[in-house]
C-alpha cells in the first residue's frame, strides 16, 4: 500500500475526539471566547459589575495559570485568545443536577435555538440581565430563582439579538446554535459574555435566548428570554479622537489573531504579559488601571501601555513581588510538543540584563532591549505600526520617526501583515493605504534640502539646442546669418533661447537635471528610482527629482517669454512638475521629428516688434515613411517690453502644426463623431463612454491616423496600459485624465456636445485639480477635480473593463467573476512544479499581465492571457491562462481558471451534459502506466519483456508513460457529453478527466514544443475544465515484432527506441524480411530528466 | 433522540435504531461521502452501507460516541469505495485532497533513522493534534478525515478559502517535522 494510503487511513483511525470535530458546526467570530469545555474552570466569585476586560483577564489568567498551551497573553489594548467560543463565569455553589429517565423520543439538540420558544422564561423562574454592552458584544446575567421548571435548565450558544425600530423589535442577528451544553442551577447564577460576531449600530436591543427544561434525554420544553440593552456609540470614539490621520480605515487584522498584537504592541509580549498572581491582588484598580490604559490609543511611552513596568509604577507595587512572580512564571512554562519555536519565544524567560532594566525603570534600556521587533524606538519611545497606521507623516517628522527607520521596517510589515502567514492579513484597502503613506514618506526623505537646490539656466540647455548632434551646423549657420540681419543682438539672443526651451521636450530630459548634485545626493542614480519621485494616487512614480529650484525654472522662462506666455508654455509642458521648491520633471514621447533644415524671413523689424517667418523641413517618423517631408511653417514674435525685449509667440513648440493650418490656432483638436446615445454625468459612466462608445473620425487635421483611432484607447484601457487618474470637470467640459505610459492626456468632452471628444496632449497636475490646454484658442483651462475613478489602481483598468462585463452580464457573473479571483488568491499557475505566471488576482490587481476576450457570447465568456512557457534547455511554448465563466440554466455561472494549449475557437459546441468541474478526475499518470502494462496480453507481454533488458530504469519508465500517452484511447467509459461541429458530426467526447491534469501529464513526458504538436494531432479540446478527445485508437498490422534499444556511447544524453514489424510467412507464419512496421521514440536528457521529443506510432485512426 | 437511545435502540435490535442514526447523522454522513466520493449516487450507496455495519457491529460494541463512531465506519468505507471506483483512471486519488498534499505530510524517508509501527504512527498524529487550536484541529481533519473542499471548510469556520489553504499548508508541515522529529517512517 502507498504511503499516501496509509496516512489517509491513519487518519480514519484517529480518536473519536478528533473525528467529532468533523462533524462541528461553524463557530462564531469572537475577539473573546472560550471553548465549550469551560467547565475545567474552577467556580470563581461572581462580582457586580465584572467587565468584559476583567473577564478577559481572568481567563487568560486562569489559564496561564494552569499552564494549559501558553499563547492567551495581556497585550495593549489587545488580548490573544485562540478558540474559545463563550465566557461563561458559574456559581460556585451550583448543586450537581441529575436527569431523569428517558420518556420521549425528540431531541432538543436538533432544535435551531434561534426559534422562539412558547413558555417564558419567567415562568421558570428564569431571568436575563444586560450587564454591559458595547457594540461588539453584551454581558448577560442568568439567573434562576423559583419557578415551575421540571428538570435540569440548560441552555446553548444560539441566540438571537434585535433592534427596537419604529416601535418593534427587528431581529438584527441570528446566531445558530444547536447544542444545549450550559447549565443553569437551581437558584444559580451565570455570567456570559457574548459577541454579535459584526459591530452594531447605536440603539436599544434586545438578546433572546432559549432554554430547555430538560426532563430526561428527548424530554423537555422550551423557554425564551430576553434581556434589553443599549448601545450608545461605538466603541471606537475615544480612540479617534486622538488619532490623528483619521483618514485610515479600519485595519482588519483581527484580534483573533497573533499578528494583531505585532501590529498593535509597542513591546515583546513578555513585557505586556501581566500575569494571574498579580492582576487577581490588584483586583478593583487593576480594572481601573486596564480601563485607563485601553482610552490611551496607540500609546507609545513605557508608562502609558499595559505592561509589567506602568503596572508596577501605577499601582505602586514593589518591584520584587512583580519578579518574583515573573520569574517564576518563566520556570512553569511548558510548551506542547511541536510547537515551533518562533511561535513562542516572545514569551520565554527574561534575561537577566532585561530583568535589571525592568527592576531599575530604566525606560530607553527597556525600550532598546524590550520593543517589539515590528515598532521603531527613539529613546524611550516605542512606536508601534498601529501608531504609525494612525498617525501622519508629518507626526512621524515631530516625533523623529525618520523615512530610513520607515524603510527598514516596511518590508517586515509587507511580510506580516499581508497574508504571508495564516490570519494576519491587514484588508486590502488598509495595507495599500497604510504602504503608500510610508513609502511616500521614505520617498520624502530623499527629498533635497532647499538651500542645496540649484539655479536652472537657460544657458545650458540653449547650449545643448545648438550644439551641432541638435541642430546641424549649416543649420545655424543659416539660423545666425538672418539673426545677424536683424541688428538686434537682445532678439539674437532671445531666438536662440525660446528655440532651446521650446524644443526642450524634444530632447533628452535628463538635460533637466542638476546631475552634479543629484549625483551628490544619490549616488548612482537611475531616473525614476534612486532619486526622490512623485506618486500618481495609484503609487505610480510620474515625475523625478532635478535637484534645481522651479521658481528659478519659472524665471528662466519669464527672461526669454512674456510673463503670460511663459505660464501658458510652462502649463503645457507635459513633464514639469514643483515639489515643494523643487523642479520635478518626468519624460515624454517624443514627436520623433528631425529637422532636415530650416528657412528664415523676417516680415517684420521695428523698434518694438520682431516677426520671422520659419520653415522647417522635417522628417516625420509617425508616418514611418522617413522619406517624407513635412513642413512646418511659424512665425515667431518678439515685443519690446517694459523689462525689455520678450519672445511674445514662438512657433517651434506647437508641433502639432501642419503646413495647411499656418492660421488654425484649433489644430491640435481632434473632434470625432459619436454614433451611440449621449452619456450621463457619473464618472464611471463618462470612462464607459469613452472607452466603450463607438466613435469614428469625422474630421481631422492631422495626418496621423493611427493616432486618433479610439480602437487603440478602448483596448489600452481594458489591459490597463491606460491609467485614469480622475475625472474632472468645468460648467463646459467633462475631461478624464489620463497618462500612458510616461506621457499623459485627458479626453475631454463638451457638455454642450456630448458626441463630440477631444484628446488633449498633456496636462500638469496641480494641488487641487489639473490645467489642461485643449487647443492654440482656449489659453489653459483649470478645472477642479470631480471624482477619482472609483476603486482604480495602477494596472488596475482592467477595473474597468470588468465593470463592462458585469454590466453586460449582471450581478451573479460578477459575483462569480470575484469568487473566481478570491479563490485564486494563492494559487499561480504552475506547470511542472514551477510557477510560470502570477495569480489571476494579482494580473488584475498589478496589471502583470495583459488578458484579453477570448469568448463573449451570452453564455460563455472566456479571458485568455498568453505566456511562454520555457522548458530548461530554453525552449518556448506559447501557452493561454484561461478564466472561463459559463452560464448554466439556473442564471448562475460556473467559473475556472485553466492553462490551455489550445483555447476553444474551434466553434464546436456542447452536445449532452457536461460533466460538473468539481466532478472531474485528476489523470494519474503513473497509474495508468500501471494499469497498462500490467495487461495480461502478448504485445505488452513481449514490451515488458524487452523493456526489462534496458539498465536504464528511467527511460524504461519515461518510455513507459510516453507510451501510454501516445497509444491509450482517453475516452471515458460514460460519455457525458460530445463535442459536435456545426452539422451535427460528433468530433471529441467526454474523457472525465481535467485538461490542466492531462496537460501537466504531457509535459512530465514529452519536451515542450513537441506537446503543442500532440495536442493538435490528438485533437484535444477543453470544455470547462474538461478535457474532450477524438477518440483515438492505435491499430497494429499482424506481423512479428521486434524491439531495438540504442543510447550512442558518443551521446549519452540521447536513447533511441525503435519497433520494427515483419510480415509473416503466410504458410509458415515466421518472420520474413519485409518490413510492414517501423517506427521510433527518441528521448532526450535534459535537466528535469528525460523528454520525449519524438514517438512515433504506426497507425492511428480517429 | 439522543445517542445513548439510538445504541439502546441497536440493542434492542429496532429497525428504529437506523432511522434514528440517519435522522441525526444522515446529512453529516452525505455531505462527508459526497466530499470524498464525488457523487450523490455513490454517497447514498455509502451511507446506507454505513448503517448497515453499524447494525452489525452494535451490539457487542457500545461506542461512547456514536456520531463519532459512524462517520469512522463511513469514511473508510468511502475511501475503501473511492479506491476500488477509480482504480482505473486515476490509481486511488482521494477527491479533494491531492496526493502532493499529502507527500507535505510525510516524512520524507532520508531524514529518519527508525521506524514505528502503525499506532505509533496513529499517536505521533494524534500528538501533534493535540498542540493545535481548536479550529485548526476542524481544519485538518475536515479535510484528511472528511475530504472536504478548502471552500467547504471556509465556509464552516468563517475564514476565506485562502487562510484555510495556508494554514493546512503550514499545519501539513510542521507535522511532517513532527513526524520526523518522532522519528517515524510511513
Amino acid at each position: 500500500m502507498r504511503r499516501e494510503d496509509i496516512f489517509m487511513d491513519l487518519i480514519g483511525e484517529l480518536d473519536d475526539n478528533y473525528i467529532a470535530l468533523t462533524m462541528s458546526h461553524p463557530k462564531r467570530r469572537a475577539i473573546v471566547s472560550v471553548t465549550r469545555n469551560i467547565t475545567f474552570v474552577q467556580p470563581v466569585e461572581v462580582e457586580n459589575n465584572v467587565s468584559k476586560r476583567e473577564l478577559r483577564l481572568y481567563y487568560i489568567t486562569r489559564v496561564l495559570g494552569m499552564a494549559a498551551v501558553t499563547f492567551l497573553i495581556v497585550g495593549a489594548a489587545v488580548l490573544l485568545i485562540m478558540n474559545w467560543d463563550k465566557i461563561i463565569v458559574r456559581d460556585p455553589d451550583t448543586p450537581p443536577v441529575v436527569t431523569t429517565d428517558v420518556t420521549t423520543v425528540t431531541d432538543p439538540s436538533i432544535i435551531d435555538q434561534t426559534e422562539t420558544g412558547y413558555i417564558d422564561a419567567a415562568d421558570w423562574g428564569i431571568t436575563m440581565e444586560a450587564v454591559s454592552a458595547d457594540t461588539d458584544g453584551v454581558i448577560i446575567e442568568i439567573r434562576q430563582s423559583g419557578g415551575s421548571f421540571t428538570g435540569q435548565i440548560k441552555y446553548g450558544y444560539g441566540f438571537t439579538v434585535e433592534k427596537y425600530t419604529n416601535g418593534e423589535w427587528v431581529q438584527e442577528i441570528s446566531q445558530y446554535g444547536d447544542y444545549w451544553e450550559y447549565e443553569l442551577a437551581p437558584d444559580g447564577t451565570n455570567r456570559e459574555y457574548w459577541t454579535y460576531g459584526k459591530k452594531l449600530d447605536a440603539g436599544k436591543y434586545r438578546i433572546v435566548k432559549n432554554f430547555v427544561d430538560l426532563r430526561a434525554p428527548g424530554d423537555f420544553d422550551i423557554a425564551s428570554g430576553y434581556a434589553e440593552f443599549e448601545i450608545s456609540g461605538t466603541n471606537d470614539i475615544d480612540r479617534f479622537e486622538q488619532i490623528t490621520d483619521t483618514s485610515m480605515p479600519e485595519p482588519g487584522i483581527s484580534s483573533m489573531y497573533g499578528s494583531y498584537l505585532d501590529f498593535s504592541s509597542p513591546w515583546k509580549i513578555k513585557v505586556s504579559h501581566i500575569l494571574l498572581g498579580m492582576y487577581t491582588e490588584q483586583r478593583e484598580r487593576g480594572s481601573e488601571w486596564v480601563k485607563n490604559k485601553e482610552n490611551i490609543p496607540t500609546p507609545y511611552n513605557l508608562y502609558d501601555s499595559m505592561n509589567l513596568v506602568s503596572f508596577c509604577r501605577d499601582l505602586d507595587i514593589s518591584w520584587e513581588s512583580i519578579e518574583e512572580n515573573v520569574r517564576e512564571w518563566d520556570g512553569s512554562v511548558s510548551y506542547p510538543a511541536g510547537t515551533p519555536k518562533e511561535e513562542y519565544e516572545d514569551i520565554e524567560r527574561f534575561t537577566e540584563e532585561e530583568l535589571t532594566a525592568l527592576r531599575n525603570g530604566d525606560a530607553e534600556t527597556i525600550a532598546r532591549l524590550l520593543a517589539s521587533e515590528y515598532s521603531i524606538v527613539i529613546g524611550e519611545n516605542v512606536f508601534s505600526p498601529e501608531w504609525l497606521y494612525y498617525h501622519t507623516i508629518e507626526d512621524y517628522r515631530a516625533v523623529g520617526v525618520t523615512p530610513e527607520m520607515i524603510a527598514e521596517k516596511l518590508p517586515l510589515y509587507e511580510d506580516t501583515f499581508i497574508g504571508k502567514d495564516i490570519g494576519t492579513d491587514m484588508a486590502d484597502e488598509s495595507w495599500t493605504l497604510f504602504k503608500a503613506k510610508l513609502e511616500s514618506y521614505i520617498i520624502s526623505g530623499k527629498t533635497i534640502p532647499d538651500d542645496m537646490l540649484g539655479e536652472w539656466s537657460v544657458a545650458d540647455v540653449t547650449d545643448n539646442a545648438f550644439s551641432e548632434q541638435e541642430f546641424g551646423s549649416d543649420n545655424l549657420e543659416s539660423l545666425n546669418k538672418m539673426l545677424d540681419s536683424l541688428g538686434n543682438n537682445d532678439v539674437k539672443k532671445l531666438y536662440k533661447q525660446a528655440y532651446a526651451l521650446c524644443t526642450l521636450t524634444e530632447r533628452d530630459y535628463d538635460d533637466l537635471s542638476n546631475d552634479n548634485l543629484l549625483k551628490q545626493i544619490y549616488g548612482d542614480f537611475q531616473y525614476s528610482s534612486e532619486r526622490a519621485v512623485l506618486l500618481d494616487i495609484s503609487g505610480s512614480a510620474y515625475a523625478c527629482s532635478s535637484g534645481y529650484l522651479w521658481e528659478s525654472f519659472v524665471s528662466a522662462y519669464k527672461s526669454v517669454f512674456e510673463d503670460d506666455y511663459a505660464d501658458r508654455l510652462i502649463a503645457d509642458m507635459p513633464c514639469v512638475y514643483h515639489y515643494g521648491k523643487e523642479l520635478y520633471y518626468s519624460g515624454v514621447t517624443s514627436t520623433l521629428r528631425v529637422m532636415l533644415y530650416p528657412e528664415y524671413t523676417v516680415l517684420k523689424n521695428t523698434n518694438d516688434e520682431i516677426v520671422i517667418r520659419e520653415i522647417c523641413y522635417n522628417i516625420d517618423y509617425e508616418t514611418k515613411e522617413v522619406t517624407d517631408e513635412v513642413r512646418y511653417v511659424n512665425e515667431n514674435r518678439f515685443v519690446k517690453t517694459s523689462d525689455g525685449w520678450r519672445c511674445a509667440y514662438f512657433g517651434i513648440n506647437d508641433t502639432k502644426k501642419s503646413s495647411d493650418q499656418i492660421t488654425d490656432t484649433s489644430a491640435r483638436e481632434y473632434t470625432l463623431n459619436r454614433i451611440d446615445d449621449p452619456f450621463g454625468d457619473h464618472a464611471f459612466e463618462i470612462l464607459e463612454n469613452a472607452f466603450y462608445g463607438e466613435w469614428e473620425i469625422a474630421e481631422k487635421h492631422e495626418p496621423y491616423e493611427e493616432k486618433l483611432s479610439l480602437t487603440y484607447s478602448k483596448d489600452a484601457f481594458y489591459h490597463g496600459m491606460i491609467v485614469v487618474s480622475g475625472i474632472c470637470e468645468t460648467d463646459e467640459i467633462y475631461a478624464i485624465m489620463f497618462s500612458n505610459g510616461g506621457a499623459g492626456g485627458a479626453l475631454v468632452i463638451e457638455k454642450s456636445s456630448p458626441d463630440v471628444m477631444y484628446w488633449t496632449d498633456a496636462y500638469p497636475i496641480s494641488a487641487d485639480g489639473y490645467t489642461i490646454s485643449v487647443g492654440d484658442n482656449i489659453p489653459g483651462t483649470y478645472i477642479n477635480r470631480k471624482a477619482e475613478v472609483p476603486g482604480l489602481k495602477s494596472g488596475e483598468l482592467s477595473e474597468l473593463g470588468k465593470k463592462k462585463l458585469f454590466n453586460i452580464y449582471g450581478k451573479k457573473f460578477e459575483d462569480s467573476f470575484n469568487e473566481l479571483l478570491e479563490k485564486d488568491k494563492s494559487e499561480g499557475i504552475y506547470f511542472d512544479g514551477r510557477t510560470v505566471y502570477p495569480t489571476w488576482k494579482d494580473i488584475f490587481r498589478f496589471g502583470e499581465a495583459t488578458p484579453y476576450l477570448g469568448t463573449l457570447t451570452d453564455d460563455e465568456v472566456r479571458i485568455l492571457m498568453p505566456y511562454y512557457y520555457e522548458d530548461d534547455s530554453g525552449n518556448a511554448t506559447e501557452l493561454y491562462a484561461e478564466m472561463w465563466f459559463s452560464k448554466y440554466y439556473n442564471g448562475d455561472w460556473g467559473s475556472g481558471t485553466n492553462v490551455s494549449i489550445t483555447p476553444d475557437a474551434s466553434g464546436l459546441k456542447i452536445n449532452g451534459k457536461p460533466i460538473p468541474n468539481n466532478e472531474l478526475e485528476e489523470f494519474d499518470l503513473d497509474a495508468m502506466t500501471g494499469i497498462v502494462f500490467s495487461a495480461n496480453n502478448k504485445t505488452i507481454k513481449e514490451l515488458n519483456n524487452f523493456l526489462e533488458s534496458i539498465d536504464n530504469k528511467e527511460i524504461v519508465q519515461q518510455y513507459k508513460r510516453a507510451y501510454v500517452l501516445r497509444t491509450v484511447a482517453f475516452a471515458s467509459d460514460d460519455v457525458a457529453a460530445t463535442l459536435v461541429d456545426d452539422t451535427g458530426k460528433v468530433v471529441a467526447v467526454s474523457t472525465g478527466f481535467t485538461f490542466e491534469s492531462v496537460m501537466n501529464a504531457y509535459l512530465q513526458v514529452f519536451k515542450s514544443e513537441y506537446v503543442s504538436d500532440l495536442f493538435a494531432d490528438l485533437h484535444f479540446y477543453r470544455y470547462g475544465d474538461e478535457l474532450f478527445c477524438a477518440g483515438v485508437s492505435v491499430s497494429t498490422p499482424d506481423c512479428i515484432i521486434e524491439y531495438v534499444f540504442n543510447s550512442p556511447d558518443d551521446s549519452p544524453d540521447l536513447a533511441v527506441f525503435a519497433v520494427m514489424g515483419y510480415a509473416k510467412d503466410e504458410k509458415t507464419g515466421k518472420k520474413t524480411d519485409e518490413i510492414v512496421l517501423s517506427k521510433d521514440a527518441i528521448f532526450e536528457l535534459s535537466s528535469v530528466g528525460w523528454r520525449c521529443r519524438h514517438f512515433g506510432i504506426s497507425d492511428r485512426t480517429q | 433522540m439522543n445517542d445513548e437511545k439510538i445504541i439502546e435502540l441497536y440493542f434492542a435490535r429496532s429497525e428504529n435504531a437506523i432511522t434514528e442514526t440517519d435522522k441525526k447523522y444522515g446529512e453529516s454522513c452525505r455531505k462527508t461521502a459526497y466530499s470524498i466520493l464525488g457523487s450523490h449516487e455513490d454517497s447514498e450507496e455509502c451511507t446506507n452501507d454505513t448503517y448497515l455495519k453499524v447494525w452489525d457491529v452494535i451490539p457487542p460494541q457500545r461506542p461512547t460516541k456514536l456520531g463519532a463512531f459512524v462517520m469512522r465506519i463511513l469514511r473508510n468505507l468511502a475511501i475503501d469505495l473511492l479506491r476500488h471506483r477509480t482504480a482505473f483512471k486515476s490509481g486511488g486519488g482521494y477527491c479533494s485532497v491531492g496526493y502532493d498534499e499529502i507527500a507535505e505530510c510525510l516524512p520524507s524517508s532520508e531524514s529518519v533513522e527508525s521506524t514505528a509501527d502503525r499506532n505509533a504512527v496513529r499517536k505521533a498524529i494524534e500528538k501533534y493534534l493535540s498542540s493545535l487550536p481548536r479550529d485548526k484541529k476542524i481544519m485538518f481533519m475536515k479535510r484528511y478525515f472528511s475530504c472536504c473542499t478548502y471552500a467547504e471548510i471556509a465556509e464552516g469556520l468563517n475564514m476565506t478559502e485562502g487562510k484555510v489553504k495556508m494554514s493546512l499548508q503550514r499545519m501539513r508541515e510542521k507535522l511532517r517535522e513532527h513526524l520526523e522529529k518522532e522519528g517515524i517512517v510511513i
